[in-house]
């Protein structure tokens, strides 16, 4: 026997069209220098109930990424310039505003980094999951207040009654972004995005955040797109990895393909780079050189400058994003062994 | 929050008596003497001397000080110099017109300021914002008494909508109020739009966005129930700033309120009348910071409950 039926079954599981399709984005941001390029030429796809961690530095252009699907990049000074985003058949790039909204807070929920100031300080946590219940659903203030409580439960905040009425300086980091992700849940979308969820929590609080996600995302059965810097917390959470690397996505693979053979020499950096426990070393392991500012990145593979394994041709000619196996796809001339 | 305020009533307690202590030391700072207003230039000594004392002003000034005080205690603000006549009647009997002004104009300037103030935020460094900013500082800068001289040629002299000047009906209040309002609308109109501007980049509008609310709600109902915090704050201390705007504007349009009590109190070197204008003018101020503190509670649930 081959290998050919083992992997059949996957593929028969797997549907025609994912979810999500990203499809060649790029988006600039306008400066006093002239436009600078921020996400360059990004594709990827997420399937239907699919689990999708988008990892890279800070800056590296995940987050921009990330709210171009919600159209939520302040605009000016951040300008899509190509590309097409394709949700459930529709492209969300050429829909008008009242589509778009319609989309937004339904079909896809998003929770951010900062619990603490990511709500409103003058309304309750009622009012503010109510207004998405009565945006959506045109739902009556009764129903609404059952089915806030029943949210709330959902996401395991007690006592949901009283905290309807209270508002966010009263609750703790890790409560609102329980009700973020409440909120961002309530109309149960096709896909949640999670632009860093834990980054600003405590480590246990992280931990339970992390776990109420995975619990909600099997519940759902919704897709998830998770950002973070955080490998080790993508690993948790995710079936699948994408590296970004100065705008670039460099590496696309199962969590398991990229933690036992990464291809691109960052991802490589990458997985060296967090101590652990028990490994006294003399010095921690860095990747040399700094990430290129945007606008600053030369011709080629932006990653080039700090590449042990770089050739002429690595700063000569961009990299094509290409398959080295089922499912994992790097963008590299030379990549690791 | 009720002790918030008592703390408050409690300062501005001290704050009132700071006022009249320094109110009362400037005006005898001052070189001109009341006593010889009131005599007149061909008076003899003698009777200088004997008006002095019938108005206690032979006393020296911290015994002066202190009686006044004591009066003051028993709801007393003295008698005119020049006019024979209690200082609380004659307050009393011109501040319903000035009120009746302020109110005006505040709702006037808020009228105008704020929907101003807005829209430029949501239109920031566009042309439509640029204008309206360009407008608000021709507002400030100009002088009010050219403003209200402007506004009487036009619309009371050229069309005859509104009367010259004087007291009456509404048709009377409008154009003072509108040149109190236009002017002070472009401090207005400028702090509504730093205060959104400053509020639409929080976190929590990119939120409410994400939730799919739409523009319309994210401005009035997300941003501005924070934007409006200042605002509330700055309307409270500016019933202070309106103590200037009003003797002109009063002046101009022979609106019988306080400001022209005050400015021919002034030139006859009236004492009680100077000294009761200045306290009613620490009261509204004080009242109008704590109405501002109490308005700005019921608005941010971080401060009521703190």
């Amino acid at each position: 026997m081959s290998g050919g039926p083992v992997c059949a079954p996957r593929l028969i599981v797997m549907p025609p069209s994912p979810l999500l399709e990203v499809d060649s984005l790029s988006v600039s941001f306008a400066t006093d220098n002239g436009r600078v390029r921020v996400v360059e030429e990004v594709s990827f796809a997420i399937r239907q109930g699919e689990t999708v961690g988008l990892v890279g530095e800070s800056g590296c252009g995940k987050s921009v990424a990330a709210m171009s699907v919600m159209r939520l990049n302040p605009s000016p000074p951040c300008y899509v310039d190509e590309g097409r985003i394709l949700f459930q058949g529709d492209d969300l790039l050429t829909l008008d505003s009242v589509d778009m909204r319609a989309i937004r807070g339904d079909r896809i929920g998003m929770v951010f980094q900062e619990p603490m100031t990511s709500l409103n300080p003058t309304f309750t946590i009622g009012y503010q999951i109510a207004e998405v219940f009565q945006i959506h659903r045109g739902m009556d203030a009764a129903e609404t207040q059952r089915e806030s409580i029943d949210l709330l439960g959902m996401v395991g905040i007690g006592a949901a009654e009283r905290r309807l009425h209270q508002y966010p300086h009263e609750l703790s980091g890790g409560l609102r972004q329980r009700v973020m992700i409440a909120m961002a849940l309530a109309c149960r979308p096709d896909l949640l995005i999670a632009d860093e969820p834990t980054t600003a929590l405590d480590v246990t609080v992280q931990q339970q955040i992390l776990e109420l996600l995975r619990r909600l995302q099997a519940d759902i059965g919704m897709s998830v797109l998770l950002i973070s810097h955080d490998l080790g917390i993508v690993a948790e959470v995710c079936e699948r990895v994408l590296v970004m690397y100065a705008g670039r996505i460099v590496e696309s693979a199962t969590v398991d393909a990229l933690f036992q053979h990464p291809q691109h020499p960052y991802t490589v950096g990458l997985l060296a780079a967090p101590p652990r426990l028990g490994q006294r070393r003399s010095a921690l392991p860095t990747i040399p050189g700094t990430v290129p500012p945007p606008g600053q990145r030369s011709a080629g593979c932006h990653f080039a400058d700090r590449c042990a394994r770089a050739t002429e041709r690595c700063r000569a000619e961009t990299p094509v994003f290409e398959s080295v196996a089922p499912g994992h796809d790097v963008a590299c001339w030379n990549p690791a062994p | 929050m009720l002790r918030f305020l008592a703390g408050r009533l409690f300062q501005s307690v001290f704050i009132l008596l700071g006022v009249t202590i320094i109110t009362f030391g400037l005006l005898f700072l001052i070189p001109a003497d009341p006593v010889r207003m009131i005599a007149g230039r061909s008076a003899t000594p003698q009777t200088v001397e004997s008006i002095r004392r019938q108005l206690g002003l032979d006393q020296p000034i911290p015994v002066q000080y202190v009686r006044y005080l004591a009066n003051l205690a028993r709801g007393d603000m003295g008698r005119s110099y020049v006019q024979k006549a209690p200082v609380n009647e004659l307050i009393a009997s011109r501040l319903p017109a000035t009120l009746q002004l302020m109110g005006a104009a505040i709702l006037i300037q808020l009228m105008i300021g704020l929907p101003a103030g807005i829209f430029a935020s949501t239109r920031r460094n566009r042309p439509s914002d640029k204008a309206i900013m360009v407008f608000s500082f021709v507002g400030i800068s100009a002088p009010q008494f050219v403003v209200g001289l402007l506004l009487i040629y036009v619309f009371a002299f050229k069309f005859e909508l509104f009367p010259l000047g004087g007291y009456g009906g509404i048709g009377h209040v409008i154009l003072p109020a509108l040149t109190l309002g236009i002017t002070v609308s472009g401090w207005y109109s400028r702090m509504s739009r730093s205060s959104m501007i400053e509020v639409l980049r929080q976190d929590y509008i990119r939120t409410a966005r994400a939730k799919g609310v739409n523009e319309w709600r994210v401005v009035l109902v997300h941003a501005l129930r924070n934007a409006i915090l200042p605002i509330i704050a700055m309307i409270g201390i500016d019933i202070g700033l309106y103590a200037q705007g009003i003797v002109v504007v009063e002046a101009v349009f022979g609106w019988p309120g306080i400001g022209q009590l005050a400015w021919l109190a002034i030139q006859r070197v009236d004492i009680p009348i100077i000294m009761g204008v200045t306290l009613v003018a620490a009261v509204g101020i004080v009242v109008g910071n704590l109405c501002a503190d109490i308005a700005t509670s019921f608005i941010d649930p971080r401060v009521r409950h703190s």
